[in-house]
């Protein structure tokens, strides 16, 4: 419950000032009797004496104060912020940017605006439909607009962030026109493409840090005399510079330490992330998967090449490289 | 005064010249205190005094004195120096033994008469006042015509007019023109009338009070003290209908008539209830505190006519016969 213009409600101000004046409104008929006595001896039991008898019995003032008191609330325009509110449909719009596989809130991003969009889902009303649109690198609608509530239950259990990013704005012009008149709740990390400010879209954000730097591409050449060359890019999004670990595992054994310093909004060096000769040697082998991982500063490395990624939050996660550059999706 | 001013007159020459013989005042053509056949109704009553009295001159009442009355009372033994003209004759002859005869003196009674001219008596219609100098006018003129001492005197906050020692029908004139001149004013104070009138009237007697008893001092004092003087005290509780009944309503800032005191409040039935209530415990404390003291005590309103409260209502009260 809110109110868009607050300071109207100074106008309740004039109810006290409204019982003042009535209070202050004499209008006693004077009356010549034999006797007070005994009308001193009814006054602890009549409570005829005061003042406020007045007010009680007074339905016009009653009137006047429920007027004021309606006029006050009403220039102060209050309004109810709520789900529940709208009986129109239901668009549940999920970023499947890859972003939204960081962890800066707990499980991951896209976890947490999954069990926001079911929360959603379970308190609409009975006649509202519900549809889910993941905004991937182009607009996927899951589950078209329907009254039926287990279809898009399980498309948003079902449903995985990408590996690019997600076309938010495309996946919202979608969104409002597969309903028209309905609601369309975003919930987005802004990573790549902030939603468009639309009367009935609202938009979450998920997620709390700025930093964004990852592996953007990873190459692997044969080279003529039959060794493996891979090529690493490292992207930093933010507008901070990064320095982050850079390692390169093959079969559990690092291949390739160094620390890459990227500049914001820049690639990282073309140089950088070119990988030692050592390692291309050893990978003879074309269908070598291999893995990436920028690791913090100063923090040990679990496992080698599990991401840990507390400072570097958005990971572009290569999961596996071949020959043929076809990158696979997520394991 | 304008309300009581029809109800005041002097009394109507007839019964005064009759009873009297001495030219009464013009009358006037108003209504009068007492008209005529109201009187020769009267004239058959007399007050009834319910223990015998001490009185000052010979009377028509049973006197405590033995001695020379007509009514027989009792036999005594012979001494010398007893009037030997009261010896039983009939008793010596048969027992052989000297008695003498006593007779019951016959005495006057002391009436006194009290009436409330507070300003708050002018209230009802016909006014309270215009009631209670009727009563005290026929009570007085009962009182008179069977020979007893009638006093009347009038109290308000202070000291009023008074009348006393008056005596035989002649003196009616005399009363019922004072109670004619007066008037309403000051507030009650029933307290220091009665200690004045009890003060300057030793004698025991019936003492007749008519008030409304609206004193915010209390009444239990003054009445306490006449019967601690064994005065037989009758009260004659006289009240307007406006005030058992008020038909008020609204934002009211009620004025005491008496003391100018302002209540303000706003009456609507609750108040109206209320006020019964106190009313209520007001009359019937006053009713059980009289009965408890032995005060005759009789209410009335304005209303109720005077001929019909003296012939009928003091008759079964016991203050007349």
């Amino acid at each position: 419950m809110t109110v868009a213009v607050p300071a109207a409600l100074w106008a309740l101000a004039a109810i006290p000032a409204l019982i003042a004046l009535y209070l202050l409104r004499v209008r006693r008929r004077e009356h010549v009797v034999s006797s007070v006595l005994l009308w001193r001896r009814s006054a602890p039991s009549a409570s005829a004496f005061r003042p406020s008898r007045r007010i009680e019995r007074s339905v016009l003032l009653l009137l006047q104060i429920v007027a004021a008191g309606a006029l006050a609330v009403s220039l102060a325009q209050p309004a109810v912020m709520g789900w529940a509110a709208g009986g129109g449909d239901v668009v549940l719009v999920l970023d499947a940017s890859m972003s939204m596989r960081a962890r800066d809130v707990a499980p991951t991003r896209f976890d947490r605006a999954r069990a926001e969009a079911r929360a959603v889902l379970a308190r609409l009303g009975p006649g509202q439909r519900a549809a889910v649109v993941l905004a991937a690198a182009r607009p996927v609608v899951l589950v078209p607009p329907t009254a039926d509530r287990g279809p898009a239950r399980a498309a948003l259990a079902a449903a995985q962030p990408w590996d690019v990013a997600g076309d938010v704005s495309g996946a919202v012009a979608l969104a409002t026109q597969l309903v028209p008149r309905g609601r369309v709740v975003v919930w987005t990390d802004g990573a790549h493409s902030s939603a468009p400010a639309l009367p009935d879209v609202a938009v979450h954000r998920i997620g709390t840090a700025r930093d964004n730097a990852g592996i953007v591409g990873l190459r692997v050449l044969r080279t003529a005399s039959g060794a493996a060359q891979g090529f690493v890019r490292v992207t930093n999004f933010g507008r901070t510079p990064v320095r982050a670990p850079l390692t390169v595992t093959r079969d559990g054994a690092a291949v390739y330490a160094a620390t890459v310093v990227l500049a914001p909004g820049r690639r990282g060096p073309p140089s950088s992330p070119s990988p030692a000769p050592a390692c291309c040697a050893r990978s003879s082998t074309s269908r070598t998967p291999c893995r990436t991982t920028p690791r913090p500063p100063r923090s040990s490395t679990r496992r080698g090449c599990r991401p840990c990624c507390s400072s570097v939050p958005t990971i572009r996660r290569s999961s596996g490289c071949s020959g043929s550059r076809r990158w696979r999706g997520p394991r | 005064m304008g309300p009581d001013r029809p109800d005041l007159s002097v009394a109507p020459r007839a019964s005064l010249a009759g009873g009297a013989g001495h030219a009464p005042a013009p009358a006037g053509a108003e209504p009068s205190l007492l008209d005529p056949a109201f009187l020769q109704r009267l004239d058959a009553l007399s007050l009834v005094s319910r223990r015998r009295v001490r009185g000052g001159q010979r009377g028509e009442r049973r006197s405590v004195v033995r001695g020379r009355g007509i009514e027989f009372d009792d036999y005594r033994a012979y001494e010398p120096g007893d009037d030997y003209r009261y010896i039983d004759w009939n008793i010596a002859s048969r027992l052989d033994r000297l008695f003498v005869k006593l007779f019951s003196e016959e005495e006057d009674l002391d009436v006194h008469l009290l009436v409330d001219t507070s300003r708050s008596m002018a209230a009802g219609t016909p006014s309270k006042l215009a009631l209670a100098k009727r009563l005290a006018a026929a009570i007085g003129y009962i009182g008179l015509v069977n020979l007893d001492r009638v006093a009347v005197g009038a109290f308000a906050s202070g000291p009023g007019p008074r009348l006393s020692r008056l005596r035989g029908r002649g003196r009616a004139f005399d009363l019922l023109r004072f109670l004619d001149a007066v008037r309403p004013d000051g507030a009650t104070d029933l307290g220091a009338a009665l200690r004045r009138t009890l003060d300057e009237s030793p004698r025991r007697g019936l003492l007749v009070v008519i008030s409304d008893l609206l004193d915010p001092r209390g009444y239990e004092d003054g009445l306490l003290r006449a019967r601690h003087r064994r005065m037989q005290t009758f009260v004659i509780h006289v009240l307007a209908e406006e005030e058992l009944n008020p038909r008020l309503s609204g934002e009211l800032r009620l004025v005491d008539a008496e003391t100018g005191q302002a209540v303000e409040l706003t009456i609507d039935a609750d108040a109206l209830r209320a006020y019964a209530a106190a009313r209520d415990a007001y009359l019937d404390g006053l009713q059980r505190f009289c009965f408890r003291h032995g005060i005759d005590y009789l209410r009335t309103t304005s209303a109720v006519p005077a001929d019909a409260l003296v012939l009928r209502y003091l008759r079964q009260g016991g203050l007349v016969r």
